[in-house]
């Protein structure tokens, strides 16, 4: 037995996000991805007022970023290459932890000014596919099976929802028509019009249970935040957001398993642990979130996260969903933009810019009234992560 | 690092079939010799007694390096499953739509294989009893599909 030796518990000292910026939506963008990169870092700087110059710190992706554009490049287009640079993973769980990583780097005076930036080109490259087909054990137990393609894995989590809690159908269509209306109040989305339950009851069959519409959209695209200490956010073009806890959960399963083995595929690992650990750092709990930004690459996925991250008990959600609300007129606003489910798919980044307009109060037609705290979770099987974003 | 699935590590002798089969990772070819020969078999720490999948040079659950290959009895159950519609995989534009599942043993348990499920559209549900259909003709890969144990 290994020997566990206890933590020193740091005191959280707040990271503010002053700016933020993310790459129209679009399936297939005409420029490549490292332009797009450049065009949300210089964007979020605009929006925070900061100049180029007076970024000292990188932060992106480990596993997907270098493929894009390396933080090395980001930093040395900003014009300081000897920068700090940091790395977190993967996709969605390292976005929601990468105000974590800042906060440490901040701290230790490592850097003042920090960019986290997120890019990439699923669209060109037709889809995610290639990621997963990178496990080793893919071509010789899945694969030869046809077990390939995200839609197949999540599909028999559905499968197993619905059958251990009948009547759920109704709570996937109802988080695919609030994911809709809203990315058609917002404006801009991949999926602009306004989805019909006929339309959704009808559309082609994916991997069953899931329809069309039960799926993300892919996208080209990039999006990006500034982050900074108090004093220094004090003097920003923005009213500065609070960071009030990012956690990152990595859970012991491997990626190549998760899909298949984990748990009775009613809970996404992570899920809970990360949350509990975002309220616990925040001194908050889910009864104060305003609105919340859930990883929806599928509606059984964003379904899921409900009851993971502690809004309601383990299949509760659809009945959370019909009881207390989930679209912009009250309850529990989800996705406020459009989620993956319409507006676009950068694995998170586009949560967290959404999220940021909400508190400066520039969301446009999707901004909400009277908000207090925002959550935004990040799922990257077999991690997650948790962001929960307040007003200073 | 790959071997070729010609070893046996099962210590008998594969009846002298000349194998020219696809490249295994060296931890998953325990899996393919038995499948060859019509057995199903999974790895399971000794230390411990858990089975896991997929295979590991180390148990994910006590990180012993005792993993030993145990030939189970292949009647399975469904866990749950999907029906293929989209194309998805240029590979097997040709199957849709299919039925691939996930199967669990009363001989392995807390493990779930990935398989096809034929035969048996009509009757697909969780805990439906499988039996194995092993396809071991072709030159590429031997696999094993499922099927209702009885229709």
């Amino acid at each position: 037995m290994v020997k566990r030796y206890r933590r020193m518990s740091v005191e959280m000292k707040n990271v503010y996000i002053v700016g933020a910026a993310q790459t129209p939506p679009v399936r297939v963008s005409d420029k490549p991805v490292d332009e797009l990169v450049m065009d949300a870092v210089y964007g979020a700087l605009e929006d925070a007022g900061i100049a180029a110059e007076e970024v000292d710190g990188v932060i992106t992706d480990l596993v997907y970023g270098p493929r894009a554009i390396p933080a090395q490049q980001v930093a040395a287009n900003l014009g300081n290459p000897s920068m700090w640079t940091g790395g977190r993973s993967i996709g969605g769980a390292g976005i929601m932890s990468a105000p974590d990583l800042a906060r440490q780097a901040l701290e230790s005076g490592l850097a003042t000014v920090i960019v986290f930036y997120y890019g990439m080109d699923n669209g060109s490259r037709n889809g995610p596919y290639a990621n997963h087909n990178r496990y080793q054990a893919k071509p010789y137990f899945e694969r030869p099976y046809g077990f390939t393609g995200q839609p197949v894995y999540f599909a028999p989590w559905a499968t197993r929802y619905l059958h251990t809690f009948p009547g759920a159908e109704a709570a996937l269509e109802e988080l695919a028509l609030v994911c809709s209306e809203n990315a058609s109040r917002k404006g801009g989305a991949q999926r602009p019009a306004r989805l019909t339950a006929d339309e959704y009851r009808t559309a082609p069959v994916i991997a069953t249970p899931l329809r069309l519409r039960d799926c993300c959209v892919i996208s080209d695209g990039a999006g990006a935040i500034v982050m900074t200490t108090r004093d220094r956010a004090r003097d920003c073009r923005t009213t500065p957001v609070k960071v009030l806890a990012s956690t990152l959960v990595q859970p012991t399963v491997s990626p190549e398993s998760v899909f298949t083995q984990y748990g009775d595929l009613l809970s996404l690992p992570g899920a809970s642990e990360a949350s509990r650990k975002a309220f616990s750092s925040a001194g908050l709990s889910p009864k104060d979130v305003s609105f919340a930004q859930i990883y929806d690459c599928f509606t059984i996925s964003c379904l899921l996260q409900f009851e993971d991250l502690g809004f309601c008990g383990k299949g509760e959600a659809p009945d959370f969903i019909k009881s207390k609300g989930i679209s912009f007129r009250g309850g529990l606003p989800i996705n406020t933009h459009g989620g993956f489910l319409a507006y676009s798919y950068l694995l998170g980044v586009d949560h967290v810019v959404e999220a940021v307009r909400q508190f400066q109060g520039a969301a446009g037609k999707s901004q909400l009234e009277n908000i207090e705290v925002g959550l935004i979770s990040g799922l990257s099987m077999p991690d997650y992560g948790v962001l929960l974003l307040s007003k200073e | 690092m790959k071997v070729l699935a010609r070893g046996n590590t099962m210590g008998e002798s594969m009846n002298g079939v000349e194998d020219s089969r696809m490249e295994y990772p060296a931890e998953y070819e325990p899996y393919f010799n038995l499948l060859i020969r019509g057995e199903l078999g999974f790895p399971m720490c000794s230390q411990c007694g858990v089975f896991h999948w997929y295979p590991r040079n180390t148990c994910p659950a006590c990180g012993s390096a005792n993993i030993v290959w145990k030939s189970i009895s292949p009647q399975g159950r469904l866990f749950s499953w999907t029906t293929v519609h989209r194309k998805l995989d240029s590979e097997y534009e040709a199957d849709v739509p299919y039925v691939v599942g996930l199967v669990e043993f009363n001989d392995a348990p807390g493990i779930r294989l990935v398989s096809r499920i034929v035969n048996g559209d009509e009757h697909l549900r969780v805990g439906l009893e499988l039996k194995p259909v092993f396809d071991t003709s072709r030159s590429k890969m031997p696999k094993v599909n499922f099927e209702p144990a009885v229709i």
